[in-house]
């Protein structure tokens, strides 16, 4: 068996790795575990939010297939944000997990070039490189079988020596009724990695006829729903509702009383949690005055019998979960179908891979998801097709996909991951990307359809519609000049209640009156009727942000010229005069492409920047002498 | 640049100032290097912060003085590095010696400041007391002296530090109120966040109203040459800047246009500017530019030398402005009697001047100098002086700190970016146009003690909100 890219983990970054080689024509295999647990969400049955909603829109500009699947699986549809403004608006979708499973299960089957194999890796083989190092050349399976290969992407999410807990059991595993894969990461050791460990941890499951829904506040989807993808014309489901709860002090105190039996704090697990996602027990230590938390009640599907606590996150065990839940009003009655647990995995800390995801060590070894410190769906897929692309760029001799910060979420995302030391797994929040107002989902396309054309992943529709977007744009900018007669302004105002001068004014004044809308222009200015609703969007925001953006702009260049500034790879921090030892080992370890990474890592700072500064201009001039 | 290989050495106290003097050696091979040039405990044996008893042996094994010697092993030293800090007698011949013998056994001499650009590679100093200490050794001069010293002190770091504190918590709440919708709490109240923006904004108010101050002592205080053609300016200029008491620090500029040196004067920095003279010329297009330069250069100057002409009053302007100081020039060309009358009371030549038509304020005062011969120059420096010293020039005594142009651009910037949010604020723009206002701010100030910014908003969202699910 040979393939070009092969790619180990089906998650959530695995699919995303292993389309994009083989829609870019080249032979790919996705190992994975259970053909039935494919794109399986083991946590909460959401795609997007903030700033992971972002990462989705941008995965489908370059091609990828995520948000596509949750056009398909998605059972409620919000637009969070929709007080503030159009850069912070962001998708979220409830999902049927089994459904989404289902869809993207379907993909990869009908994928051409594109084989799927049931079988567990156990490890990779190298040989030494040419020219020094080493160079993957093949995959082994449980089986036995060897599947030669140049390029590998490694997407084992939770499962490296995964471990889980639920009060003083513990039981290995990646994920509930799955086995974990220890080889592997004896295997990552012995090529020489650096190995740390991280955890997260999920909520009981409730059987939804135990519940007394009238007693919560119901959170309805969006109507009408917006889809994700830019090739989705419109959504036509009916939306199922989600549930507002919330905790109270008596199980707080509950709680507290049986903190020395949670695996978190009498010492059981040593791997990091996420702050933003704490467990419930995490949450009743750190904030002991709130006397309430917010649950939300999920449906795991459109019929499933199931329902997510969101919110409930614990590793208690199973008979203090029992007594938490039923002391939640609302849930007196409530029958836990799955209990709550923690799980701890090795990852590949920071450092380790360069900003095209390969890493550092072998050649052709790429990691995305889960394994390089993240957490979540979004970031995870992201990854996996940044690492498939790259993986397929470097067959294919095509330039490896690098996106700045200034550029994509996905380019932030990588960049931190490159360069931040993690203490917790990593999860996208839209102020980690400090060109917030230019990175939005009404921009997505702009930004980086080009990419996916690059590499030729621009197919069918999406080209029809960058196509429709970029002319229908330019002809409503030409209509911003028009100006709109004074009867036609007044009965605007009237309409929108909107304060607005008297007398004509164009198109572009309009937009910049808060309360007046494209669709509200559009009612007197005929043509701009003929524009698809989306491009209006863009429209509006781009009128809205300008001056913003325009400020923004002098930023970017000042990011731009830092990131233009490339530094030698054979460079030796440790012999550069005057750096601090903490820049110098840290820089020594990262080894960053440009003097923008070089100066976002931790520990380095401003002087050391101008350190290094100097260091190239000598390097520069010391090599212009040399030349006679 | 020097390498930070070698192990340097030298006079950690200032020279000359009396009984103790401390020879300060650092570097990787600090305490071997020491120990060979100590007899006493063995020093590379010694815990860090010990302080030991013992002499120090010249190249020839005689003993040169009786110290104590203070082991600071890395990183708990000045400088960050290992570090023997030799008590020795105050005399100049001993410490020489000291520092003689320490060169010999392997240790370089350090350049100036080197210690401290040490200490603040390896972070031992942010960026803004680096600064002022580098201050502090270009300047050299007293009243710099004090303010570079608060500054040192930290006090302008923590100052800043405040006002970023409080803007990256304010920050934090409006990411907050961005990022964490879904948690359904609103975080966020305009009215609070305008009273937020205002207080910093007064904060760096304050600190500005020290930077001019601040400014003038590090680029010392502008005097500038004035008069008519051939009164004797550029003459004047040239004897002041000879002069042994005026310590010539710098050189630039080119004849027809303004011509300035630097030099330290009764522990000022001083920037002396000879101008071209005062006089409407017809169609000379070199020489207007020129005088329109010494118009710029009076207009900026902070003190001005009116140079009147003793022997012909006709062509003086009138003497106004920020002028303080008049030079009666060439009064070697007097009569003696008138000569020695002028020179010798000040109200003599304010009445000659007056006999003259020419009317000087109360408040400047008027020197009879010849810059022929010399005569009179002294007390004319004096004056000039006396004139900062009286002046709003002079550093108050509880002056808070003082700000170099570098920190009074990044605050201006950030004043700015205060006053957009402001702005925005009234505006009723949502979060995150406030947040990139506030962005712009907090990069600016961390600009000056060079720090970064995301994770330390992060922080501040999770050590005070309880997010998640
Ligand atoms: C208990 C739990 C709680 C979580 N809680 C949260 C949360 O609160 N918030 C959040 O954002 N995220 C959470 N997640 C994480 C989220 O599920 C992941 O971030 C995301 O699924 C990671 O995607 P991935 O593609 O990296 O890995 P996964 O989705 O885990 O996929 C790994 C894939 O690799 C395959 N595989 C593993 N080893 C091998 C092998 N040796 N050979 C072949 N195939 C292999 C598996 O079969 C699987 O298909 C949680 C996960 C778990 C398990
Ligand atoms: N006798 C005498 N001549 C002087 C004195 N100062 C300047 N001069 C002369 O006056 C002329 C003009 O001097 P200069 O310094 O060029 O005047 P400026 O045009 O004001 O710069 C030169 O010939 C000088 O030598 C002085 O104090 N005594
Ligand atoms: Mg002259």
């Amino acid at each position: 068996m040979q393939y070009d890219v092969v790619v180990v983990g089906a998650g959530h970054a695995g699919c995303e790795a292993a389309l994009a080689p083989a829609r870019m024509g080249l032979r790919t295999a996705v190992l994975t575990l259970r053909r039935d647990r494919i794109a399986y969400m083991p946590c909460n049955p959401a795609i997007g939010g903030l700033g992971k909603g972002h990462l989705v829109r941008e995965i489908d500009a370059l091609g990828g297939q995520m948000a596509r699947a949750i056009d398909a699986a998605g059972i409620q549809f919000r637009m969070l944000n929709r007080s503030k403004g159009p850069a912070v608006w962001s998708p979220r979708a409830q999902a049927d997990k089994a459904l989404y499973s289902r869809v993207m299960r379907q993909v990869l089957e009908q994928q051409e070039n594109l084989d799927i194999v049931e079988a567990s890796a156990t490890d990779l083989i190298v040989e030494p490189r040419p020219g020094g190092g080493q160079r993957v050349c093949a995959v082994r399976t449980s089986d036995g079988a060897e599947i030669a290969t140049r390029a590998v992407v490694l997407t084992t999410g939770t499962f490296l020596r995964g471990l889980m807990h639920m009060g003083r059991d513990q039981l290995r595993g990646g994920r509930s009724g799955e086995p974990a894969t220890a080889a592997l990461s004896d295997t990552l050791r012995r090529l020489g990695f650096e190995l740390g460990r991280l955890k997260t941890g999920t909520p009981p499951r409730l059987l939804r006829d135990s519940i007394a829904f009238e007693r919560f506040d119901e959170q309805p989807g969006d109507d009408p729903p917006r889809p994700f993808s830019h090739t989705t014309e419109k959504l036509e489901i009916e939306q199922v509702s989600c549930w507002l709860a919330e905790t109270t002090p008596e199980v707080h105190a509950l709680i507290r009383d049986n903190l020395h039996r949670a695996p978190m704090y009498n010492g059981q697990i040593g791997g990091t949690g996420p702050r933003y996602c704490p467990s419930i027990e995490d949450k009743v230590v750190r904030f002991a005055e709130r006397e309430r938390h917010h649950l939300f009640l999920e449906p795991e599907g459109r019929t499933s019998p199931e329902i997510y606590v969101n919110g409930l996150s614990t590793s208690l065990p199973r008979d203090v979960q029992r007594d938490v839940v039923r002391r939640i009003p609302g849930l007196e009655e409530a029958v836990i179908a799955r209990y709550g647990y923690a799980v701890e995995y090795d990852f590949v800390p920071s450092g380790q891979v360069c900003d095209t995801l390969e890493t550092r060590l072998v050649e052709g070894l790429f990691l995305a998801g889960q394994i390089n410190g993240t957490s979540g769906y979004e970031e995870a897929a992201a990854q996996g097709l940044v690492a498939g692309i790259n993986a397929a760029a470097r067959r294919l001799d095509l330039p490896p996909l690098v996106l700045q910060r200034a550029e994509a979420y996905v380019g932030v995302l990588v960049d931190d991951l490159v360069r931040l030391t993690l203490e917790e797994p990593y999860r996208m929040f839209t102020s980690r990307a400090e060109f917030r107002l230019s990175l939005r989902i009404d921009n997505a396309d702009d930004r980086l359809m080009p990419y996916a054309e690059r590499y030729g992943l621009l197919r069918g529709e999406m080209r029809r519609v960058r196509d429709r977007n970029r002319k229908q744009l330019a002809r409503l900018q030409e209509l911003l000049r028009v100006r709109v007669g004074a009867a036609d302004v007044a009965a605007l105002a009237k309409r929108t209640g909107a304060s607005v001068a008297s007398g004509p004014l164009p198109v572009d004044k309009l937009l910049r009156t808060p309360g007046i809308r494209a669709r509200h222009v559009s009612t007197v200015v005929p043509e701009m009727r003929q524009a698809h609703p989306e491009v209006l969007r863009k429209l509006e925001v781009q009128v809205r942000y300008s001056g913003y953006i325009r400020r923004q702009e002098r930023q970017v260049e000042a990011a731009r010229r830092l990131e233009e500034r490339r530094l030698p790879h054979d460079i030796r921090y440790p012999e550069i005069f005057g750096l601090s030892t903490e820049a110098a080992q840290k820089l020594e370890r990262m080894r960053p492409r440009t003097l923008g990474q070089a100066s976002r890592i931790d520990g380095v700072r401003a002087a050391d920047v101008s350190l290094l500064l100097v260091h190239l201009e000598r390097h520069r001039r010391s090599q212009t002498r040399a030349v006679p | 640049m020097s390498d930070t290989k070698d192990t340097i050495v030298a006079l950690a106290t200032p020279a000359g100032s009396g009984g103790l003097a401390i020879v300060r050696v650092s570097g990787t091979e600090a305490l071997s290097i020491a120990s060979r040039l100590f007899r006493g405990a063995r020093l590379t044996a010694s815990e860090s912060h010990r302080a030991h008893h013992g002499w120090i042996l010249d190249a020839d094994g005689r003993d040169v003085d009786e110290v104590l010697a203070l082991v600071l092993r890395a990183p708990r030293s000045y400088t960050g590095e290992d570090t023997v800090e030799i008590s020795c007698h105050g005399s100049p011949h001993v410490v020489d010696e000291i520092v003689a013998a320490t060169v010999q056994a392997g240790a370089r001499l350090a350049e100036p400041g080197e210690f401290t650009r040490r200490a603040f590679l390896n972070g031992k100093l942010d960026l803004c007391q680096a600064e002022a200490v580098a201050d502090l050794i270009a300047a050299h001069t007293r009243a710099s002296h004090r303010a570079a010293l608060e500054q040192l002190r930290g006090r302008l770091s923590d100052r800043l530090r405040d006002v970023r504190d409080a803007l990256v918590a304010l920050l934090a709440d409006v990411e907050a109120s961005i990022d964490f919708v879904e948690e359904g709490i609103e975080f966020f109240g305009r009215d609070v966040a305008r009273r937020r923006g205002m207080e910093a904004s007064e904060h760096i108010d304050a600190l500005l109203a020290t930077a001019d101050e601040g400014v003038l002592l590090r680029s010392g205080i502008r005097v500038s040459l004035a008069g008519a053609p051939n009164v004797g300016k550029s003459s004047l200029f040239n004897r002041i800047v000879q002069s042994p008491r005026s310590i010539v620090t710098e050189h630039a500029g080119t004849t027809r246009d303004v011509v300035g040196e630097t030099l330290r004067l009764g522990g000022i920095l001083m920037a002396l500017e000879d101008t071209a003279g005062l006089r409407d010329v017809g169609g000379d297009p070199i020489e207007e530019i020129g005088i329109e330069r010494s118009r710029q250069s009076h207009r900026d100057a902070d003190l001005v030398i009116h140079v009147i002409d003793a022997t012909s009053f006709g062509a003086s302007a009138g003497v106004g402005g920020n002028g303080r100081v008049v030079a009666l020039n060439k009064v070697d060309l007097l009569v003696d009697e008138m000569r020695e009358r002028v020179m010798e009371s000040e109200d003599a030549a304010r009445t000659f001047l007056a006999a003259g038509g020419i009317e000087v304020p109360d408040a400047a005062a008027v020197c009879a100098v010849s810059a022929a011969t010399g005569a009179g120059v002294d007390a004319l420096l004096d004056a000039l002086v006396r004139a900062v010293q009286t002046s709003r020039l002079t550093l108050q005594q509880d002056a808070l700190v003082a700000i170099n142009q570098r920190h009074r651009e990044a605050l201006v910037r950030a004043q700015s970016a205060l006053d957009q949010f402001a702005c925005d604020v009234e505006h009723e723009e949502p979060p995150e146009i406030l947040a990139a206002d506030l962005r712009g701010a907090v990069v600016t100030l961390g600009e000056i003690s060079g720090e970064a910014v995301t994770e330390e908003i992060l922080d501040s969202i999770f050590s005070r909100f309880c997010i998640g699910k």
